[in-house]
């Protein structure tokens, strides 16, 4: 019996249309940090349990519909702790139609994995890091967004 | 004209090299006071008598500080008697966060059976003096003759979500360290944590 409610489950799942998160390994983040496409790439922090961080995805979700044929990428990395990823982040991202990307980092990391993010990043979230490497453009914001701030952020970026 | 220009220059570094203000690991720390959840005032200066204080600034909502309650309450039970007591500090604004309150911090305090004071960090310039950035956020104290200095910042150990895997205890080592009248190995670490909530 327990088998076939799991069946059922599963068959919902795939078809709620869900957003499903990419995992990662951390080797893959810090790889993909240093990439040189020339694209705006806005990589926002967060979790589940953080409430300014969920207040202020449905900005970065915007940000992705209104940028579909711009060289701007979101991708939403949950810091939610892998063992609650089955009961913490899949549900959530089931019952949030989230639009933009998101991955999620395996928790075997070097103890210095922040510092290797960004070193001017205290550790905090939400934290979002706006980076084009082929412009050379660096920029960490650790605080939440407004939308206000967010768009006036992104027109400078991309005018640079 | 210098005296025009030195502000605007100060300004205009600090908006473009956004370096975190506060102790840094060997500075040393000056005299606090700031209400217990008994009422009741307690001062750094109080723990003159002690080898250090390991300072956490912490409080009662964060999910980030509440994994490490009980690792707090275990550092001041195995550490209190060889010299190292917690010190407990809230820096948040209760007004953003009601949780934080300080009733409610007596509430957990007494329920949890608090061994150490917690203090409220009304003003929130103890934080600030601190250079505290996130719950929980440690800065282990050194007391030579009444004069405290940082010995190391940074995280309880390696593992917030899974205290069973924990490989390295960062403050028990630092405390090691410091008592064989040595400097610890590793003197500052960065974690995840809740933003502090500050004032608007």
């Amino acid at each position: 019996m327990k088998w076939m409610c799991t069946l059922i489950i599963c068959f919902c799942l795939t078809n709620s249309h869900a957003q499903s998160v990419e995992y990662k390994t951390f080797a893959a983040v810090d790889s993909f940090l240093d990439n040189r496409n020339d694209t705006l790439y806005i990589v926002n922090f967060w979790a589940t349990w953080c409430k300014p961080c969920i207040e202020e995805l449905p900005l970065f979700d915007s940000v992705t519909a209104q940028n579909k044929n711009a060289p701007i990428k979101v991708i939403l990395i949950s810091l939610d702790a892998q063992i609650r990823w089955e009961d913490n982040l899949v549900p959530f991202l089931n019952n949030h139609a989230i639009q933009s990307t998101v991955w999620a980092i395996y928790k075997e990391r070097p103890t210095d994995w922040i510092d290797l993010v960004d070193p001017r990043w205290q550790g905090t979230i939400p934290a979002t890091l706006m980076f084009n490497n082929a412009r050379q453009i660096n920029y960490f914001h650790e605080t939440s967004f407004t939308e206000a701030t967010l768009n006036e952020k992104l027109k400078e970026l991309i005018h640079l | 004209m210098l005296s025009i220009l030195a502000p605007a220059l100060a300004a205009l570094l600090s908006l473009t090299t956004p370096a975190p203000t506060g102790y840094a690991v060997g500075d040393e720390v000056k005299n606090f006071t700031l209400n217990n959840i008994d009422g009741k005032s307690v001062s750094l200066s109080d723990y003159a008598s002690k080898e250090g204080v390991i300072v956490v600034f912490t409080c009662n909502h964060c999910p980030y500080a509440k994994a490490y309650e009980s690792r707090v309450m275990d550092l001041d039970k195995n550490f209190a008697a060889k010299g190292y007591p917690v010190l407990a500090i809230n820096p948040n604004d209760p007004v953003s966060v009601p949780d934080d309150s300080p009733e409610n911090m007596k509430k957990r305090s007494t329920e949890m059976g608090y061994t150490f004071p917690y203090l409220f960090d009304a003003t929130q310039q103890v934080a600030k003096d601190f250079g505290a950035s996130r719950t929980p956020h440690v800065f282990l104290l050194k007391n030579t003759n009444g004069k405290f200095t940082v010995e190391y910042i940074g995280a309880i150990d390696d593992n917030t979500d899974e205290p069973a895997a924990v490989k390295t205890k960062y403050v028990e080592d630092a405390i090691g360290a410091l008592k064989k009248g040595e400097k610890p190995a590793v003197n500052f670490t960065k974690a995840i944590g809740c933003t502090i909530k500050w004032k608007s």
